[in-house]
């Protein structure tokens, strides 16, 4: 009697540590659970690099940043400085036509296929407002 | 004797490790829906907002104008957010004496939201504080966030 119940109760034990592994191992491997955060993550940073790291100005673009890139033709050169490899990237500048250096600069060119990932940032620089959208492309 | 001792513990252990899982698989879920990412943006532009309109001198720009000026002010800045956004941000104005002891008095209030929209229930709340030295005044602004 004393062992019959011990066994019942070891399996049910058992039972629910194996459903543990299971549900764990469903979350690690089938769901994509992590992966849109950090590319979500990634587009943030990227926000983050091209607004000013001084303190009280995390909203002012680092108009120096801005040209550079948008100077430089080759777009794995532009993604590499950014560090968003393996993704293509756009940077769109709205609700402005003038910005760093008198014009509208954008960083990258659109792709016709639907982003993965867009960060939207209220900026500010040389008395305009602007709304800068990060995107990436798988 | 044994064999309780034996029961219980395999049931506190069996238990324990249940809950655990359960209370990591609900702290896990927020984080990959895409309700999450849709919160945090919203609390992101909301404090954008606020601190470019701060920055660039927007907020005391508006001490001795009109009420019909700001509100309108207001509601044009409002188009700077995404067009899938709704806004209804609210500046406070109030007059300070810092002193011992300190008082604020509020002035007036000024209001606007983006137009067309209906408000929801799930709504992300923001706020920034300003000061202007010259008259002294000390503004709370206030911005409430929803997806249309």
């Amino acid at each position: 009697m004393k062992g019959q119940l011990f066994s019942l109760d070891l399996f049910v034990a058992l039972s629910i540590f194996f459903a543990v592994i299971a549900i764990v191992a469903y979350f690690w491997l089938v769901m994509p659970s992590t992966r849109p955060f950090d590319i979500q993550e990634k587009a943030n940073i990227v926000a983050e690099f091209l607004t000013s790291t001084k303190l009280g100005d995390e909203n002012v673009l680092d108009c120096s940043k801005i040209t550079n890139l948008s100077l430089e033709s080759s777009p794995q050169i532009i993604k590499n400085r950014l560090n968003v490899n393996p993704y293509d990237i756009f940077v769109e500048f709205k609700n402005t036509t003038v910005m760093c250096n008198g014009k509208k600069t954008n960083i990258g060119s659109p792709i016709s296929s639907t982003s993965i990932a867009s960060v939207v940032k209220i900026v500010y620089v040389d008395g305009q407002r602007m709304q800068m959208i990060v995107r990436l492309y798988d | 004797m044994t064999r309780g001792f034996a029961l219980t513990l395999d049931a506190v252990m069996a238990t324990t490790v249940a809950v655990a899982i359960v209370i990591a698989i609900i702290n896990m879920l927020p984080l990959t829906s895409v309700n999450y990412f849709d919160k945090q943006q919203l609390a992101s532009i909301g404090n954008d907002f606020l601190a470019v309109m701060d920055l660039s001198g927007k907020f005391r720009s508006y001490i001795g104008q009109t009420s019909s000026q700001i509100n309108k002010s207001l509601g044009e800045e409002l188009q700077l957010l995404p067009k899938t956004y709704c806004g209804n941000v609210t500046v406070k104005i109030y007059t300070g004496n810092i002193g011992p002891p300190i008082t604020f008095t509020l002035g007036n209030t000024y209001n606007n939201f983006t137009s067309g929209c209906i408000r929801k229930q799930e709504i992300t709340k923001t706020k920034r504080i300003f000061v202007n030295f010259d008259p002294q005044r000390f503004g709370l602004a206030e911005l409430e966030l929803w997806l249309k």
